[in-house]
């Protein structure tokens, strides 16, 4: 009587780390050993003339020489055939082998590591650094912005990191071929606009003449040296994409809408998420800013980050004119994206970069301004009107405030939505570990493309990648 | 209200059936995909390839769906990554038209522009609005409703006002409307909001929202003593007589059953219990527990008669404190 053979190998290692083809057919190795492997069916497998077994890290075996036996297991609730498939090729052995490795060594610091020391063995993430913190937001700022941290443009580099150095050069170009969206480039001057993100900027804004205004935000930000070779603003964002408590009040918006039309100052008017119980409200000040809009024969841009927003927009018709907002162009951004692993160059596009989807966006909605982030890595911007915010770029965010969590329940994971919030963001963040230029703001973190700060005053670099209007928001 | 569960692997199927799930979530990454696009663009938002959290290979799918229909519990896939770029929509339509032909029919999306692919395309079939994919009003609404969403899958950070407003505006609609609606009542209570987490959670690099961080000042001397919370360390002393002996706690990592009576009266459809590729035997004690609160609920007439008998049935020793729903007055208990 012939020996029973087995595979005796590891259970369950998970399809994205091997995977198989028995001839076309996609299989789960549901073991895996250096002397074969065993997956399941729910159909009797016809004759099968190779296998294909894939290994993660991209090394692919043919099996063509196998003996192959089948059983019948029903231990899942219905009888399946498993077939053990049992192979003796170095190849294959070899990659066996060295994956069933990686994997136990991957389990065994899944179990016993913190996510940094997990990152530090997998990546170059220097994990040792995650202690190093700022005494607070200002001196992080003064590294960040102040005349020491400063890093002088690069004009081979861009905000989106490296690209081409002739491109960089090409602003006279009709036409910037940048993989396979064609970006026209305009001829009209790049439009510079400052954000007021909350009620401090609010009211100083209110309080001072312009010019003052913009001299307080660049010393308030450690970033006067910044501020004497930027353009002086032409356009006030006004509004938070991620927070709706630190837009406005009525009476203050409209104050600032006057002030900037006596200051001949464009203005932009950026709205977060619509909560529910805040859909009235909103649609009474849309109604008011229209008329504001009919009374002055103009039009508003408004920045929408929800999608009822967009609706209540397309229902006022042409006066309020509706920009995709950062919440709604969705995209991957991480200030650990230099340690990630795999072909970042698919970070280039995202959505909008579909023509289906930007006809749609503007035969429903009307959108032809898109507003995007400057963060850390290369994009190819669509066809249309594209502004940029820099330096920073968001990450995550919550409509149950973490920092309200904090300072009133004492856990970030303890969160509620705040009723009435006294504005802890007033005097408090979220500082993160210096390497890593992240920071806690308001409702959301926010991560510092570097780049960005060093090539704000370059504006052929900016047009060159399809942007018109540059928005600065130093948080 | 139904229990829509979370499921990693084919082998738990029947198991968690048994203890009470009415329905399944799960993901199916085909390899071309993983090896096209790793973890920098995933199918889904389980964007990790070492941990069993996906449905591994069609052959698998294939097991599955003869699962489905011996016992009749149906399996929604998840296709709800907050964005794909361009090439990504006609093979995500692909794979779809194969996952229906293996008789599939039902998928979780969040992505508008793939909705709005799908409907340009003349892709039929159910489809779920991701909680994954913005904030939730009935102004939004009107704008999937256009995209044939059949139902609605709050976010995670929703009030019991806000939902039953929702559903009531939706149900006011005539026609083939929105009609069912789905709420979290179980684990990964994530600190930020899924649509706008933009970050990474892949093998090699945990969540951002859990690398160490500081509550600070923005300026030293503005707002008192600055703090010296590391907001990682907080816990509390009283956790371990929670736990059982084989180390569960019920919503150890998000819990919202003090919200049942509140969500059926908002008008939810279908309880979210996830966690795909949790222990296996803690995701079947948490369908358990789910179904015996909601047993509860049938058999109680008040909310202060149903979280009495939940509590001393479910959380003798106290519960995790990380409430969902954390407006509710009985919270941490």
């Amino acid at each position: 009587m012939a020996e029973k053979r087995e595979i005796n190998g590891v259970f369950m290692i998970p399809f994205g780390l091997a995977a198989g083809f028995a001839d076309g057919n996609e299989i789960r190795l549901i073991e895996l050993a250096e002397n074969g492997f065993s997956f399941r069916m729910e159909e009797k497998l016809g004759r099968v003339e190779s296998f294909r077994i894939c290994f993660y890290g991209g090394s692919e075996v043919l099996v063509e020489a196998f003996e192959i036996e089948m059983r019948i297991d029903d231990s899942i609730g219905i009888p399946v055939f498993v077939y053990s498939v049992f192979v003796d090729q170095q190849e294959y052995r070899e990659c066996a082998a060295k994956l069933i490795l990686q994997y136990d060594r991957y389990v065994r610091l899944k179990l016993e590591c913190e996510d940094g020391e997990l990152a530090k063995v997998l990546t170059d993430y220097p994990a040792e650094l995650d202690t190093e913190f700022a005494e607070d937001l200002e001196e992080q700022k003064k590294e960040w912005f102040g005349e020491d941290g400063f890093v002088e443009a690069d004009p081979g580099k861009g905000c989106f990191g490296e690209i081409r150095s002739e491109e960089a050069r090409c602003g006279e170009a009709l036409f910037t071929k940048t993989g396979k969206t064609a970006v026209k480039e305009t001829k009209a001057a790049l439009e510079y606009a400052v954000e007021l993100d909350r009620p401090e900027l609010y009211e100083r804004y209110l309080s001072m003449e312009f010019c003052d205004f913009m001299s307080w935000y660049w010393r308030r930000n450690q970033a006067e040296r910044l501020g004497k070779q930027l353009p002086a603003p032409t356009r006030i964002y006004v509004g938070n994409a991620f927070c709706h408590l630190l837009f406005p009040e009525k009476e203050l918006l409209f104050k600032l809408l006057e002030k900037a039309e006596r200051d001949d100052l464009a203005v932009t008017i950026t709205t977060s998420y619509l909560r529910e119980f805040m859909l009235e409200p909103v649609e009474n000040l849309l109604d008011q800013l229209t008329g504001w809009c009919k009374a002055r024969k103009s039009t508003l841009e408004i920045v929408a980050n929800d999608w009822g927003m967009l609706k209540l927009l397309n229902q006022r018709g042409k006066f309020l004119q509706p920009c995709m907002g950062i919440l709604l162009n969705k995209r991957k951004k991480d200030p650990r994206m230099r340690y990630k692993q795999g072909d970042k160059g698919l970070l280039r596009e995202n959505s909008l970069n579909a023509e289906f989807y930007r006809k749609y966006l503007l035969d429903t909605f009307g959108i032809r301004r898109y507003e995007w982030e400057s963060c850390g890595y290369e994009q190819e911007l669509p066809e249309g009107k594209n502004s940029i915010h820099v330096p920073f770029y968001q990450t995550n965010s919550s409509q149950y405030c973490t920092l309200y969590a904090v300072c009133k329940n004492k856990e970030r994971g303890r969160q509620e939505l705040p009723g009435s919030c006294i504005g802890y963001c007033g005097n408090k963040v979220f500082l993160y570990p210096k390497h890593l230029k992240l920071l806690g703001r308001y409702n959301s973190l926010f991560a510092l493309d570097e780049n960005a700060v060093s090539g704000l005053m370059d504006p052929k670099m900016w047009k060159a990648q399809g942007i018109d209007r540059v928005v600065v928001n130093l948080l | 209200m139904k229990i829509t569960a979370g499921l990693g692997s084919v082998d738990e199927y029947v198991r968690y059936v048994r203890a009470g799930a009415d329905e399944f979530f799960c993901g199916y990454v085909p390899y071309e995909w993983n090896r096209k696009y790793g973890t920098i663009l995933p199918l889904n938002r389980r964007e990790v390839l070492g941990v069993n959290v996906q449905i591994g290979s069609e052959s698998e799918l294939r097991i599955l769906a003869a699962l489905v229909r011996k016992y009749g519990r149906p399996v929604h896939l998840t296709f709800n990554s907050l964005y794909y770029i361009p090439e990504q929509y006609p093979e995500i339509a692909d794979i779809i038209c194969r996952c229906r032909e293996l008789g599939f029919s039902s998928f979780i999306v969040a992505d508008p522009a793939l909705l709005v692919y799908m409907k340009e395309h003349g892709i039929r079939c159910e489809l779920h609005l991701s909680g994954e994919t913005a904030e939730v009003n009935s102004r939004m609404l009107e704008v999937f409703e256009g995209l044939d969403i059949r139902r609605l899958i709050f976010h995670r950070k929703n009030s019991f006002a806000d939902m039953e407003s929702v559903i009531r505006q939706e149900r006011k609609q005539e026609g083939c409307g929105i009609r069912e609606f789905e709420a979290f009542v179980l684990n990964e209570l994530c600190q930020f909001s899924g649509a706008f987490c933009n970050s990474l959670h892949c093998d090699e690099l945990g969540h951002l929202c859990r690398v160490p961080y500081k509550l600070g000042q923005i300026k030293k001397e503005t707002g008192g003593n600055r703090s010296d919370i590391n907001c990682r360390e907080c816990s509390s002393n009283d956790r371990e007589q929670k736990y059982d002996p084989e180390g569960y706690l019920c919503g150890e990592t998000g819990c919202g059953l003090c919200a049942l009576y509140q969500l059926q009266k908002a008008g939810i459809t279908h309880l979210k219990l996830v966690g795909r590729g949790n222990y296996a035997d803690f995701m079947e004690k948490d369908i358990n527990n789910l179904r015996i609160a909601r047993e509860i609920l049938e058999n109680t007439d008040t909310e202060a008669e149903y979280l009495h008998e939940m509590k001393q049935r479910l959380f003798p020793h106290g519960c995790s404190g990380l409430c969902y729903y954390l407006s509710r007055e009985n919270a941490r208990f």
